[in-house]
């Protein structure tokens, strides 16, 4: 059934639409919470309460197109991690220098897979992984992200350095040569 | 999100965007899930018929009121508390003051008067060192001040002084020394020749005693340590 057509029923509050809506949009939206909490039970209650205040709101969601509906379904679940992660105070961010550090030319990663580009996201520690995946993947500037943590600007981007010099050793680690050794 | 142009030609971020599901990282069990879910969107319902114990609680609030009102309007005043708890009077003990347990008098300063007067006696003014007689004790010592006012009214025309030397004096009390024995016939026979002694009565809960000065026969713990004490000068 198309999602244009579940939402409105959805809307109108049917349960049977409002299941096929989660059937078809909870594993994607599982993968994007765990990729900020490491955790799986931890990443299907984020879900939960995601998808709570999605059907909570949709009688007030103004639906564009699919496009915009995913958009706003992660936007929820992107602020539910977030607020997970404040709670916990997991923002414990690293803020000891590497020796060395290595810009990760993020062209390397179209080399690999989807799986394995997840993979290596999910290794970061919690403040890399937070930080990269908002600047990098949502797309957030450096002030949306210390607004959105409660960080500074400074914090955002050294943490996004690190982030990068992480995935670059292990990028290097997994045999691919496509980082770029920078010397400071 | 806004900053679009940082992923543009990130083939990446599209493959992790579009990416649906992990081998073993979908969810175990979406049926389960889905029925925790649709509880909790439905629980909203299930507590509107938390209006039963609202109505509940008002009912024992109505039941209640009349008692409560009840409550409110007697005054509530220590004197009502007190005629709601009287004691007889037979479980209180009476307290009767024996004459033979009245302190003894003595001419004799105790100890920590004798070093008042040391201290005193260190005082370089020679004129008040003439004033004192040890033998006196503290008598001397409080009559120091009205001497030491005269000596001094003669010194100058100080008008102060003057008027303060004017002032009758003050009419001295009787030191009476405690605690200390002196011979107790010639102590006794003074106590008992002694007919203005100021008379203690204390008298607990209105209890009848030899001075027969009782007149309330109701005892009630309002006359609780009712004292007494007819002073003759």
């Amino acid at each position: 059934m198309e999602i244009a057509k579940l939402v409105k029923e959805a809307k109108q509050g049917s349960t049977a639409a409002q299941k096929c809506l989660f059937d078809q949009l909870s594993d994607k939206m599982l993968l994007l919470c765990r990729r900020y909490v490491k955790n799986r039970e931890d990443a299907e209650e984020l879900l939960l309460d995601g998808f709570y205040k999605f059907f909570k709101n949709l009688p007030s969601f103004n639906y564009q197109g699919d496009p915009a509906l995913y958009a706003w379904l992660k936007r929820i679940m992107v602020n539910e991690c977030l607020m997970f992660l404040r709670k916990k105070n997991a923002f414990s961010m690293v803020t000891e220098s590497a020796g060395e550090e290595m810009a990760l030319e993020e062209a390397a990663l179209n080399n690999l897979s989807a799986a394995e580009i997840f993979n290596m996201i999910v290794q970061l520690p919690v403040g890399y992984r937070t930080v990269f995946n908002l600047y990098a993947v949502e797309g957030m500037t450096h002030g949306e992200i210390a607004c959105a943590l409660g960080i500074s600007e400074g914090t955002s981007k050294s943490q996004l350095s690190k982030a990068r010099s992480l995935l670059q050793k292990m990028l290097a680690q997994k045999g691919t040569e496509y980082g770029k050794r920078k010397t400071n | 999100m806004a900053n679009e142009k940082q992923t543009d030609g990130l083939h990446w971020v599209n493959k992790l965007d579009q990416l649906d599901s992990l081998p073993g990282a979908s969810m175990p069990d979406k049926n389960s899930s889905w029925e925790r879910l649709h509880g909790r969107l439905h629980e909203k319902r299930r507590r509107k018929n938390h209006g039963w114990y609202w109505a509940a609680a008002c009912f024992l609030l109505l039941s209640a009121w009349p008692l409560l009102v009840k409550i409110k309007k007697q005054p509530v005043s220590l004197q009502n508390l007190v005629e709601q708890r009287q004691v007889p009077i037979q479980s209180i003990p009476a307290i009767v003051i024996n004459p033979d347990m009245m302190p003894v008098i003595t001419s004799k300063p105790p100890a920590k008067k004798e070093m008042a007067y040391h201290s005193l006696k260190h005082t370089p003014n020679p004129i008040e060192k003439n004033k004192i007689d040890p033998g006196e004790g503290m008598i001397a010592a409080d009559s120091k001040a009205d001497s030491t006012t005269t000596t001094m009214s003669g010194h100058g025309p100080d008008t102060a002084v003057a008027l303060v030397a004017a002032m009758p004096a003050k009419k001295r009390l009787p030191v009476v020394h405690i605690n200390e024995l002196g011979k107790q016939e010639q102590e006794n026979a003074k106590f008992a020749s002694r007919t203005q002694w100021p008379a203690f009565q204390i008298r607990f809960l209105n209890q009848e005693n030899n001075s027969g000065t009782s007149t309330a026969p109701v005892h009630t713990a309002s006359d609780i340590l009712q004292i007494k004490i007819p002073l003759k000068n």
